[in-house]
């Protein structure tokens, strides 16, 4: 038996996360043996679960595991096949997440139970939907708390969303260099006078600052007032708060602008017979290597994506660099109720391994494996518009997955003249007998189809 | 509607608030701030869900009043027989 605590759970002392044969489990140590019990006979675990509000959970029976753990119970949680973090999200999936995690306290609230911390991390994406993943942080309410997670909810989710809403700002680089997001004093000094002057943001935001500074400015006035009047908020209070951030969050829209590739699938140089040739091709290569999960990179809003999972794909990860594609995207996603994840991705700088002992948060590629890949239109933004060497882009993809299609463009396409008009052509070694040669370095081609009469070819390989 | 069970908390939430602060480098818990503001904070929540409420109301009242009043203003003789 395998057993390895999964790396970013350590912080609380009443249980943590494990992996074992595939499967995910949780220990409840002693400390909150009772505080389980009362959950169990509540059957508050039971009713979030069928509200499709916080993943499959149940509790197992299994005395050699719980001493092996040191636990008082073992769960069995469902496994989410692809973790995704919150600076890998583009604007409406943490919106979705904000949104979630409100309704889910909410709910609790109504059941005398409350959330014990606000971390975006507790969420994850099943499908194209939101779930709450950490169980422990479920509490029993005790009328008059006040809400803990506060400060996190305002830094892991509400401070980003406006980040983008107000800012025109995309959060993901600031996020996935903090980790726990973004800092109420670094927004509001960023943040234009009129946005300042919301009543909302002065309510939520710029009075919780100017406590912030004033007491550590001024430690000792802390001690004594905390001491002697220790803040009792209302149930009703607290829903109050809820209510309002609910209704502000869903409120809120990042600033359209015209993305580069946001309208690629409108106005790309594609001729619609050969998006119809590519459909075809990834349609094809689904069907015949049973490919069950897939990489799609360069996802954009998601034409192949989609075409995978008509063909049998169980579940699809897409990867783009372009918001507005992504929006696109994860907009059909939700509407169709698709098993297709598209995140944000900067694939010359994927997320790598972070956070406490450099493991909590892991890489990209150790989460990101699936049975096929497919890079459309995609290598070009790599080898050329990033410089990286044609050899080292394609060992890269191929080492996503098994098998896979990647796409060469060449450069009388009209999108690469474009990316070699403003610069010296310094990529002497670009052209298809390299990139073939490159392929074969490290996987057999199966296949070869032109696409199109300037030059694109698509290429399936196998390891 | 009970928002705030403790009038003293307030104050010493008004006190901090308006303390001289200027650049702040001790390290202190950020996270007992929420302890003490969030009282005003609530507060404030309340009194505009409770705002938000009411204006709901005034609203529905009005979108039912005013669409009765141009059925009588264009056919003061037509009997109602709009059946619900």
């Amino acid at each position: 038996m395998d057993i390895s605590r999964i790396a970013g759970s350590y912080r609380d002392p009443g249980g943590n996360v494990y992996e074992i044969d595939n499967h995910i489990y949780r220990s409840v140590n002693s400390s909150n043996k009772e505080i389980y019990e009362t959950m169990r006979s509540d059957k508050i675990l039971e009713r979030c679960i069928a509200e499709e509000l916080i993943i499959e959970t149940r509790e197992i029976d299994d005395n050699s595991l719980s001493s092996k753990l040191g636990a008082a119970y073992i769960l069995q949680h469902e496994k989410i096949p692809y973790i995704s973090y919150p600076y890998e999200w583009s604007f409406d999936q943490l919106k979705s997440a904000a949104l979630h995690h409100i309704k889910l306290h909410k709910y609790l609230l109504g059941g005398e139970y409350t959330l014990s911390d606000a971390s975006a991390y507790n969420i994850q994406f099943r499908g194209s939907k939101p779930v709450f993943i950490d169980v422990l942080s479920i509490v029993p309410y005790k009328e008059g708390s006040v809400w803990i997670g506060y400060k996190q909810f305002c830094e892991q989710f509400l401070n980003p969303l406006l980040m983008s809403a107000y800012l025109s700002v995309h959060p993901n680089n600031w996020y996935r260099g903090s980790l726990e997001g973004v800092e109420t004093s670094d927004l509001l000094k960023l943040m234009p006078l009129r946005h300042k002057l919301n009543w909302r943001v002065f309510s939520f935001l710029t009075l919780y600052n100017m406590t912030s500074k004033s007491i550590a400015r001024n430690p000792e006035k802390l001690s004594d007032s905390a001491k002697e009047h220790s803040t009792k908020i209302s149930k009703q209070a607290l829903l109050s708060m809820l209510y309002q951030l609910e209704s502000w969050i869903g409120g809120l829209d990042p600033i359209r602008s015209k993305t580069t590739w946001g309208d690629y699938a409108e106005t790309n140089t594609y001729v619609q017979e050969e998006r119809e040739t590519k459909k075809q091709a990834v349609e094809y290569f689904t069907k015949n290597n049973k490919i069950e999960s897939l990489i799609d990179l360069g996802c954009n809003t998601g034409d192949y994506s989609i075409a995978a999972l008509s063909s049998g794909a169980k579940q699809v990860i897409g990867f783009d660099f372009d918001h507005e594609a992504l929006r696109k995207a994860y907009h059909r996603s939700l509407e169709n109720n698709l098993n297709f994840l598209p995140l944000w991705l900067d694939a010359s700088n994927p997320s790598p391994s972070q956070g406490w002992m450099e493991t909590e948060r892991a890489s990209f590629s150790s989460r990101f494996k699936a049975d096929g890949v497919v890079a459309l239109a995609f290598e070009h933004h790599l080898a050329i518009a990033k410089n990286i060497p044609l050899e080292y882009v394609i060992s890269w993809i191929i080492s996503l997955a098994p098998k896979g299609i990647i796409e060469f463009i060449p450069k009388s396409d009209s999108t690469l003249k474009i990316m070699l008009s403003t610069r010296e052509d310094i990529f002497h070694d670009y052209n298809i007998e390299h990139f073939e040669f490159c392929i074969r370095r490290y996987a057999n081609i199966i296949q070869k189809t032109e696409i199109s009469k300037d030059g694109r070819v698509l290429y399936e390989f196998q390891r | 509607m009970k928002f705030l069970a403790n009038k003293r908390s307030v104050c010493a939430a008004l006190i901090l608030l308006f303390l001289p602060a200027s650049y702040a480098n001790a390290y202190l818990d950020p996270g007992s701030t929420s302890l003490i503001i969030q009282g005003i904070i609530a507060a404030i929540a309340s009194v505009a869900t409770i705002a938000s409420i009411y204006w709901q109301r005034l609203k529905s009242y009005l979108k039912k009043m005013s669409p009765l009043k141009k059925q009588e203003e264009l056919d003061p003789t037509e009997d109602d027989n709009q059946g619900s």
